[in-house]
């Protein structure tokens, strides 16, 4: 299929999955998904955990018999050509998929052979992808002696050996330490620009997936709700930039958030909120509590109802455009700043804006 | 398709003979354990002659009345164990002397001569029940009871011309097994042969009194001898087992003798019920696999299901064959080391030794293929395949002979394990005839194999 100069990789057209539970009932964990994966991209499926990334994907990688809809890999039928579709698919599940007891290089040759691969072709392949893995040194060791991020490059490395043109990767970062996370996306990074290779890539972390991403699938309740480039998403659900000024222990009246909303252009909403001291129970009576020991030897005093940590958050078509503006009004009403930051729009609010629900809830 | 059939079998054999755990219980354990198993039941090495088993006999028949044609057999039975003329008291008991007939000779291991009383230290007693009470408290490993009426029921005579033979005990001391199987064998050899003379006795005196009634000269003559009782001396030598030699063996399935080697016997099923124990831990790999999701990084390659069972069904098959050729080397080096001199302890006929480590191999994974197949998980696949291996072990003669079970026999023919040793045994005694074994275990591990492979593709997590 093309649309416009792109061509699909992947089609996916009204895949469904239902499975029955023991006690008769059936669930659906994926409610008819439509989708087009492009030649040379990274595509994100990005969802709640349960919300049918999983169960997407098994069904694409031959794991899962769909119930009802088609799925086709560079034209392979997944359901009538199974064999012809894997061979253009590497996967990298999110479990380290290895034999903890052979070697980096036996496990990459064993799996080379269940890809067909044999002989020179086969230790050709293996060595190219130690290398870009970065894995050569260690080769002869056990898995079981690798460390957490050294066993997800062997495990990506799997996925690679055939050169695949999809490689799929099932939320690969999961449990993995920053400097191991940032070399896996680096290593996505690279599986597009230097391999030229199609990645579909699921996540529940919309940083990875903004990141990556030149196009994104939000799933949630076995349905895809959103699909696009990461800038027309945001775009599609018009959110707008959030202002959130620090105000420590003021109060802020609602004349100060008049002001802002009447006053400043570009702004359509502004609401403050605090935390308020609550003593524990028993303890009302006393007049005023050490709330906090600082560093320093002093300390600080509540009492009890005394508001704590206040934010005002406020909502503008264009944010930084409007800060000078905020702050000059906050002056005037005698508010003092102590810290502003300003959240543009992303995919997390996309998530929210569609679902009410925050992505990691 | 071979291609990665194999790549499958390999990584389960390498992981398997790279696991030092796993070697120590696969290949040492059972050779350590069948040579205490073995120590403990005889010598280790099968030439060893085995003698003086401590037996009782009760004879509870009397001898038959002077001119009669009934047959002493139980003074007969009685005087193989203790000869005229070796106990008074056997005499003065009033049993049968064998007369002219010759002395009974048994076969030890080595295949030489010797008496069955060289092979028993036996005693006449007159109380059954003190006799079961002597065996009981480990006396003897065995006691005869021949019941009255023992020679009557067995003798077929003109007066009488049917035959009830009365069953004859063989009351066995459960802690001294192989002995007291050794003396079971013997009577059972004894009364088989009481029972082909009569039925021969049967048929010469009906031909005879035929042919009386025909030939008036013959029939005076023959009228004659049997009032008289002289045929009755020559009719007791054709009751003699001494014209047939009876040995002391364990009785194959094929009906062929094989000498009796603990270390073969205890050694082969010790071999076959631990190669049951690997051939389901190899077996459950297949569920454990998915849990560490290389099974399903199998199912999402381009690899058929089949194959990839294939491949496990080979692995299985592999690491058995190959424990077992090990276990059995080991034990030939055992047996060697204990003999002072090289000697395969599984006989000479190499080509069936090899089959049956083969059919034997086919078998067992067979087992450890459908007990891994029925468990719904790793942990469940194990529990099952114990318990069948503790069972088929225990049935097979891993930890005790078989022949203990008397009348229950026919259950050990449930395991594998009896098949295989049995088998062992013969080729090691000497035998050829393993047919009925290699053919039994090459299907069950066929059928079995193909009865797992179908439920293994029909399982949904596999």
């Amino acid at each position: 299929m093309h649309n416009g100069h792109k061509h699909a990789l992947v089609e996916v057209r009204g895949l469904k999955k239902t499975f029955k539970r023991k006690d008769g009932t059936v669930v659906e964990a994926v409610k008819g998904i439509d989708l087009d994966i492009y030649r040379g991209e990274v595509f994100s499926l990005l969802g709640p955990n349960g919300a049918g990334k999983s169960t997407t994907i098994s069904m694409l990688s031959g794991l899962l018999t769909p119930t009802e809809g088609e799925a086709t890999i560079g034209g392979h039928s997944i359901t009538r050509q199974p064999l012809e579709a894997k061979k253009l698919l590497g996967v990298v599940p999110q479990e380290i998929a290895l034999y903890p007891t052979l070697s980096a290089r036996q496990n990459l040759e064993f799996f080379g052979r269940m890809y067909g691969l044999s002989g020179s072709e086969l230790s050709k392949s293996v060595d190219e992808v130690l290398d870009f893995i970065d894995l050569r040194d260690r080769h002869k060791d056990r898995i079981d002696t690798f460390s957490g991020g050294m066993k997800r490059r062997v495990n990506i490395g799997v996925g690679l050996l055939h050169k695949p043109q999809l490689v799929y990767m099932d939320e690969p970062t999961v449990g993995v330490d920053p400097q191991s996370r940032r070399r896996i996306l680096d290593t996505v990074i690279r599986l597009k620009e230097e391999r030229k290779m199609t990645v579909l890539y699921t996540t529940h972390l919309m940083e990875e997936s903004q990141e990556l991403s030149n196009r994104v699938g939000i799933i949630d309740y076995g349905q895809i709700i959103a699909l696009g480039t990461v800038g027309e998403l945001i775009q599609k659900v018009g959110e707008e930039d959030r202002l959130i000024f620090s105000v420590g222990e003021q109060q802020i009246s609602d004349a100060v958030l008049e002001r802002f909303r009447t006053e400043v252009p570009g702004i359509t909403k502004a609401t403050y909120a605090a935390s308020e001291f609550t003593p524990v129970a028993g303890m009302e009576e006393s007049a005023e509590l050490v709330v906090e020991k600082r560093s320093t030897g002093t300390m600080r005093v509540a009492r009890s109802g005394q508001v704590l940590d206040g934010e005002i958050t406020v909502h503008a078509k264009r944010g930084r455009k409007a800060l000078p503006e905020l702050l000059r009004v906050a002056d005037e009403m005698g508010v003092d700043i102590l810290s502003v930051e300003v959240r543009e729009p992303d995919l997390e609010a996309v998530f929210l804006h569609l679902t009410g629900r925050a992505l990691r809830e | 398709m071979l291609q990665k059939i194999w790549a499958i079998a390999y990584v389960n054999i390498y992981q398997t003979f790279t696991d030092r755990n796993l070697l120590i219980i696969m290949l040492l354990t059972p050779l350590i354990l069948a040579s205490i198993i073995s120590l403990a039941f005889g010598n280790l090495s099968g030439s060893a002659p085995i003698e003086n088993i401590p037996v009782a006999i009760v004879n509870l028949d009397s001898a038959p009345a002077e001119g009669s044609q009934v047959v002493d057999s139980s003074g007969i039975l009685v005087a193989s164990f203790i000869p005229v003329g070796e106990d008074g008291e056997t005499a003065a008991d009033g049993t049968a002397s064998m007369g002219t007939c010759e002395a009974v000779q048994v076969e030890d291991a080595g295949g030489q001569n010797m008496s069955l009383t060289d092979l028993t230290d036996a005693v006449l007693l007159t109380d059954a029940a003190a006799a079961r009470a002597a065996v009981d408290r480990g006396d003897y490993a065995a006691a005869i009871i021949i019941p009255a009426g023992f020679n009557d029921g067995i003798s077929y005579t003109q007066d009488k011309p049917t035959l009830a033979p009365l069953p004859v005990e063989v009351y066995g001391d459960s802690a001294q097994p192989i002995s007291a199987s050794i003396i079971r064998s013997v009577v059972e050899g004894f009364t088989n042969q009481f029972l082909t003379g009569q039925i021969a006795v049967a048929a010469t005196i009906g031909t005879m009194t035929e042919r009386a009634q025909t030939n008036p000269v013959f029939g005076m003559s023959f009228a004659a001898a049997a009032a008289s009782g002289s045929f009755q001396p020559n009719f007791a030598c054709a009751f003699t087992p001494g014209f047939n030699t009876i040995a002391i063996e364990q009785q194959t399935v094929t009906g062929e003798q094989a000498d009796f080697n603990p270390l073969v016997l205890f050694g082969s099923a010790q071999a076959v019920f631990f190669a049951l124990f690997t051939a389901n831990g190899v077996a459950v790999t297949i569920i454990e696999e998915r849990r560490q999701w290389t099974l399903q990084r199998m199912v999402i390659s381009p690899t058929p299901r089949v194959v990839i069972l294939g491949g496990k069904l080979v692995a299985v098959f592999a690491v058995v064959l190959l424990q077992l050729i090990f276990l059995f080397i080991g034990f030939t080096v055992i047996g060697s080391l204990l003999e002072g001199q090289i000697k395969s302890v599984w006989g000479t006929d190499a080509l069936a030794i090899a089959a049956l480590v083969v059919a034997t191999s086919l078998a067992t994974a067979g087992v450890g293929m459908i007990t891994a197949a029925v468990g719904k998980t790793a942990e469940q696949a194990n529990i099952i395949g114990s318990v069948v291996s503790m069972l088929m072990g225990i049935l097979g003669g891993a930890f005790f002979s078989v022949q203990a079970l008397g009348d229950l026999e026919w259950v050990t023919r449930l395991s594998v394990v009896r098949w295989g040793a049995e088998g062992f045994s013969a080729l090691a005694g000497g035998g050829s005839d393993i047919s009925l074994n290699l053919v039994f275990l090459a299907l069950i591990g066929a059928v079995l194999f193909v009865v797992s492979l179908v439920v293994f593709n029909r399982r949904q997590d596999i």
